[in-house]
């Protein structure tokens, strides 16, 4: 009976022993899912364009260089081929034997080719993949993603971070460019709207290289020297369905910031008698709303405090001074905007892109109005513009 | 005597129950629901309030269950009912671990792991399931901050980016959608009968009963607003949203600057999931005690419901799906069954027992 | 014969055969009026000052009777004591006092003559304070109980003293406050100290395992100090002290974890500052036992942890390292390790020249010559630094932070979750004489928590801790 209690009472132990023996065998014995730093491909950027069989997925690698207490962190672009995006990245792994990983991808950018026959095609991956971060942008590119994932930034080494400058919050403030993540994009997509925009990001040449200059202090040889480029996404392209349908320029990406109420270091150019008159937001606040009474209308309101920045012809000591701007100066600012909202709407709307999001406004509102009028609601609904310019005090 | 304070099993209800339902019953909800996933989970919090609010009161005669079932139905009887619950809290049990393992695969390494980086959780568990149930009061007092902080971290980074008029319009699923989420998120709520095991383990003190149901449904409480939180984040994209307090917080906009802080709320709360999945074994544990009248030492018990629940998992390995749905689906009905019409019979029987006496 | 029988020469050959010692001296000598009187003593340990001119001189004047009662009324040394039992003579003797034998007593007289070897009372090297008092116990049972003495100026400062050890008959004394200690936990540490069958009794830290309920637990049940104003505190709350003689650390008991995070000089500065420096305290000794844990964690299975350009700068310093980084982490746990160690034993003179190799040849040129990179260098400094803010708590947190290391290289992140419930259950279920040991914090003790890790105005902290379950708990009135 005492053997028996006493086996009893150490049976657990050794069971225990015995579980704890088998798994740090098995450790020991396994990979576990171990990362190897050096081996890992981690994935700043990546762009995806249309092939003739299929797509290429260009990614820009991080390649840090370790020397000793000083470093430098360069990037080096592979492409790889395949009919999905997850065959581009099997063919990115035969060819370098690095394992990718898109925890860190800022960026995917997508080909206007491809743009303009649906970029779910490429998205799908993105968002099934469960490492992937929807956190993170979203941009068209006029030409192919490659040509400008390869191109050199005047401003920084590796273009994704010079791309990531261009979606910085600074940049959003001033109204010039907008920004949309996966997550947001994909909210649309799903959405009863089926729209979304993303930023067109387009290269100018540059004479200026302060990346090079940067290097030639530090003594580094370059033998090859490339056109260096300034990447600028003051442009927008909208897409319906998937599919880019048309793109914005720089008056209607303002007015759309100014909309959306986002603007708060931006400035706008208002002629009027020969002078350009440049005036800076302050202050801003807008609203596209639905307004559902006899028919369906399109709220679409901002308004603004401005000071007068600057002009182009000589300013008296007292003007300068006060920066408060003239009355028809506001109201040449009023009309300037009207007109950039104006041709907003009848871009996006005309394209098919529910840019304003009205459907899924009005599907929040009434579900049933919904039904009864989602289609053809865009081509009927009437905009209402309203626009205030006021001189900041 | 192995007991708690009320105090303990207050923090339990309020800070402990919830984090099991904050990880893939959200997309569950959703699935089905859509932006109406607040409903089915109100009323699932509104029952299971109501059970636990029965249960403290049955709980004022400071006898355990199993004393009352043997009362009630002799020792056999009341033995059977003992193994039929023990099987019921591991089946309760099956789905939080599996999904406390997908969680671990996915939130926690960058690459698919081996099954093997998960099984710690069962030496984790064997140790635990061997120790009294005082000692898990106590831990219920530490994770009462932990929880908090956890929550409020991730509510606080998430709320800012969250667009709660995704919500509307209320009622878009239906009340098929509405009813179709409420029976396939049943698994995640057999509160009620966990309870059940803790009744006489405490000292009823006065208004325990009506502080309990407010405990849990202000738990409850947290939960939805999750839920909406969650929603509002993700709206028509949250249906491929697994996991998602894990993602729920990482865009707010500080994060680009400081790096991925919000992990450290995740694991805060990981921390609190991971003491959670095992109370439902603990609970099959003390029922297969009972049955076999406490014969062998605790660690016998433990170890081999943590071994049994290893077996399964490795068997689940590539079903996770079939596992899930077969438990949410054709299988539903034991949950409300077991933490719903259950201690309501123990309720009621308890009075017709007294009336016999 | 275990009993004086009152014939001299008989009885100081019994005594000459239970102490055959060549340093036991027997030194005859006669009164005025002829009573022949033998003291024995052991030369080392006796001071033949106090013995010539407080023992021998007065007898050797003396005329009187020849009994226990009148030779010792003339003896003019403080401790004086009549026994009949060998053995308690013995005792005695080997203690350093002197047994004075004569014709016709049927007692020995016991003088306290014993020679005193002590250091000064300085402050102890491990608990140092800016503010406060800087005294420290010594070895010296006798004086450590006169600090105490010193500061708790009351007559319910009980202290029994016991003898542990067969061979050394160290004396152990028991402090407790009669009155305000829970009684239960005084007889249990009497209980547990009259177990104990040990030879010899070196230091206090013996003791410990058999105070512990769980010896072999990582976690202290058992609370130390070596200042006395720490250790009155202590005894003030409601706890029990345990001073060994030959040893300068004094033992308490309940132990509570949270102790170990405050220090005396938290009640010498303002509450803030009290409180900011003791939640330091913890963010110090999580940043030592996790740190390395998540770096490691972070550069095996989950690189998001760590911001990109970090992880870039990372990468370009481990790149021609030739350890993983679990080994090269714990390569330089270890080189730490040894450092310390080596530190604490070496001599004086040469601490200069390992400062040097430590620093430069260690931690430089090892990273210079590929070994070992900066990063790793960088976290196991701040986690040794981190260490010593909690210097109570070193052996449990290098031990932690070992096994935190091990398991984050083997396992990840949820390893590091996994461990740490592991820890807090295993906390939880750790009792020091019924106290749990994370009181207030589990269970949770709301009055207590005014002096946790945070330290309210002294007006909160008029009650005593519950956790010490103290019977007259109010230890201020209300606002004073």
């Amino acid at each position: 009976m005492k053997k028996r209690s006493n086996f009893l009472t150490r049976l657990p132990l050794r069971l225990y022993a015995l579980l704890f023996a088998f798994l740090a065998f098995a450790f020991f014995s396994n990979d576990f899912g171990l990362v190897d730093i050096q081996k890992t491909a981690i994935i700043l950027a990546a762009g995806v364009d249309k092939e003739e069989e299929g797509l290429r997925l260009t990614a820009q690698i991080a390649v840090p260089q370790g020397s000793g207490s000083s470093f430098q962190s360069g990037s080096v672009n592979l492409d790889g081929t395949g009919a999905t995006v997850s065959e581009c990245l099997s063919d990115l792994y035969a060819q370098t034997g690095w394992v990718p990983k898109f925890i860190f991808c800022d960026l995917v950018l997508f080909g206007e080719e491809l743009a303009r026959e649906n970029v779910f095609s490429a998205l799908d991956f993105f968002l099934r993949n469960e490492y992937v971060p929807d956190s993170c942008n979203l941009a068209v590119c006029q030409g192919t993603a490659k040509d400008l994932l390869t191109q050199k930034s005047a401003i920084d080494d590796t273009s994704s971070f010079a791309l990531s400058k261009l979606f910085s919050d600074a940049a959003q403030k001033a109204g010039k460019v907008v920004t949309t993540t996966l997550k947001e994009f994909s909210i649309g997509y799903y959405g009863v709207s089926h729209s979304g925009y993303m930023p067109m990001i387009q290269t100018l040449p540059s004479d200026n290289d302060v990346s090079a200059q940067a290097s030639s202090q530090e003594g580094a040889n370059s033998k090859e020297k490339k056109q260096n480029v300034v990447y600028v996404a003051d442009q927008t392209a909208l897409f319906a369905d998937g599919a880019l349908v048309s793109v914005l320029s720089p008056e209607q990406t303002f007015a759309y910031n100014l909309l959306r109420g986002k603007v708060f270091a931006g400035t706008f150019p208002v002629r009027l008698d020969g002078v350009t008159y440049s005036l800076s937001v302050l202050k801003n606040d807008g609203e596209s709303s639905l307004v559902l009474k006899d028919e369906a209308t399109a709220l679409l309101r901002a308004q603004v405090s401005v000071r007068l920045y600057s002009k182009n012809t000589p300013s008296s000591s007292l003007d300068v001074a006060s920066g408060t701007v003239d009355e028809r100066v506001v109201k040449e600012a009023e009309s300037t905007l009207a007109a950039s909202l104006v041709s907003l709407w009848e871009n996006s709307t005309q394209k098919g892109c529910d840019l304003f999001f009205l459907l899924r406004q009005l599907y929040r509102s009434s579900l049933q109005k919904y039904e009864e009028e989602k289609e053809g609601f865009l081509s009927s609904v009437r905009p209402q513009i309203q626009v205030t310019v006021k001189t900041f005090e | 005597m192995s007991k708690i304070s009320p105090r303990q099993l207050l923090f339990f209800l309020a800070f402990v129950a919830p984090v099991g339902k904050i990880v893939l019953m959200p997309s569950q909800l959703v699935f089905y629901a859509k932006n109406d996933l607040l409903f089915p989970a109100l009323i699932h919090y509104a029952l299971q309030t109501g059970v636990v609010f029965l249960v403290m009161l049955l709980s004022r005669r400071n006898q355990t269950l199993f004393e009352m079932l043997r009362a009630t139905f002799g020792d056999v009887g009341g033995k059977i009912c003992c193994a039929i619950l023990g099987l019921f809290f591991f089946f309760s049990a099956l789905l939080p671990v599996l999904e406390q393992k997908l969680l671990v695969q996915s939130v926690f390494y960058d690459t698919l792991p081996s099954l093997l980086s998960f099984l710690p959780f069962f030496l984790f568990s064997a140790y635990l399931l061997s120790k009294p149930l005082s000692a898990y009061g106590r831990t219920w007092d530490l994770l009462m901050p932990v929880t908090l902080v956890g929550f409020l971290g991730l509510m606080i980074f998430s709320v800012g980016e969250a667009d709660f008029l995704a919500l509307l319009p209320v009622g878009a699923s239906g009340a098929s959608g509405i009813f179709r989420a409420t029976t396939s998120s049943s698994s995640w709520f057999f509160d009620g009968a966990l309870l059940l095991t803790f009744i006489g383990k405490f000292k009823y003190e006065k208004g325990l009963a009506w502080k309990s149901a407010l405990c849990y449904f202000l738990g409850g409480c947290a939960v939805l607003f999750f839920l909406a939180v969650f929603y509002a984040s993700f709206s028509d994209s949250a249906i491929f949203q697994t996991f998602a307090f894990a993602k729920i917080s990482k865009y707010f906009s500080g994060i680009t600057v400081l790096g991925r802080i919000d992990y450290l709320f995740i694991f805060l709360l990981s921390l609190t999931m991971a003491f959670y999945t095992v109370i439902p074994m603990r609970a099959c544990v003390s029922c297969f005690r009972e049955t076999f009248s406490h014969r062998g030492v605790p660690a016998l018990y433990a170890c081999t419901v943590s071994a049994v629940m290893l077996l399964l998992s490795v068997l689940f390995t590539s079903s996770f799906g079939t596992v899930r749905d077969a438990i949410t689906g054709p299988l539903f009905w034991i949950f409300p069954l077991f933490s719903g019409l259950l201690p309501c019979a123990c309720f009621l029987l308890r009075r017709s027992h007294e009336k016999k006496i | 014969m275990k009993e004086i029988v009152g014939n001299r020469e008989r009885d100081v050959n019994a005594l000459k055969q239970l102490l055959p010692l060549e340093d036991v001296l027997f030194t005859t000598y006669a009164t005025e009026n002829g009573i022949a009187f033998t003291v024995v003593y052991l030369d080392p340990l006796t001071d033949k000052a106090v013995l010539g001119e407080q023992v021998v001189r007065p007898l050797l004047c003396y005329r009187g009777e020849g009994n226990a009662t009148a030779l010792s009324a003339r003896l003019t040394a403080p401790e004086l004591k009549s026994t009949k039992e060998f053995s308690v003579l013995v005792e005695e003797i080997l203690a350093g006092n002197s047994a004075i034998l004569f014709e016709g007593g049927d007692e020995a007289i016991v003088a306290g003559t014993k020679k005193v070897f002590v250091r000064a009372v300085a402050e102890p090297p491990t608990d140092i304070a800016l503010k406060g008092p800087r005294e420290g116990f010594i070895e010296d049972v006798k004086i450590n109980a006169s600090l105490v003495r010193r500061r708790l100026k009351t007559p319910d400062l009980k202290v029994e003293t016991l003898s542990v050890g067969t061979r050394s008959n160290a004396s152990v004394c028991i402090f407790y406050l009669d009155g305000i200690a829970d009684r239960k936990t005084v007889e249990q540490v009497k209980a547990k100290l009259k177990k104990i069958n040990v030879d010899v009794l070196p230091d206090s830290s013996y003791l410990t395992r058999f105070l512990s309920e769980r010896p072999r637990s990582l976690v202290k049940q058992v609370g130390t100090t070596e200042k006395p104003d720490i250790f009155c505190a202590k005894i003030a709350e409601g706890r029990v002290g345990i001073l060994v003689d030959g040893s300068p650390v004094a033992l308490t008991v309940p132990y509570l974890l949270v102790e170990d995070f405050q220090s005396a000089e938290d009640y010498f500065v303002p509450s803030y500052r009290a409180t900011m420096v003791r939640i330091l305290r913890v963010f110090a000794l999580i940043v030592a036992i996790y740190a390395p844990a998540f770096y490691i964690a972070a550069q095996l299975f989950k690189l998001q942890l760590i911001p990109v350009k970090l992880l870039l700068t990372i990468a370009g310093s481990i790149r021609h390292i030739p350890l993983s980084p679990s080994l090269e982490m714990l390569l330089v746990l270890l080189v730490l390790e040894v450092l310390n160690e080596a530190s604490i034993r070496m001599p004086k003179y040469v601490g200069m020249a390992l400062s040097v190799v430590g620093a430069l040849v260690l931690g430089e040129t090892a990273v210079s010559a590929g070994f070992v990179s900066t990063p790793a260098i960088i976290i196991i400094a701040f986690s040794g630094i981190g260490l010593y803010a909690v210097p109570n708590l070193i052996e449990v947190t290098s031990v932690l932070r070992l096994c935190m290391l091990l398991v984050a290289g083997s396992v990840g992140p949820y390893g590091i979750i996994l461990f740490t419930a592991f820890i807090l259950f295993y906390l939880t279920a750790t009792e020091s004489f019924g106290t749990p040991v994370l009181a207030p914090f589990s269970p949770v003790v709301k009055s207590d928590l005014y002096d946790s890790l945070v330290r309210y105005h002294f007006d909160a902290l008029a009650m005593r801790p519950r956790s010490l379950k103290s019977k007259n708990r109010r230890r201020a009135k209300k606002g004073e």
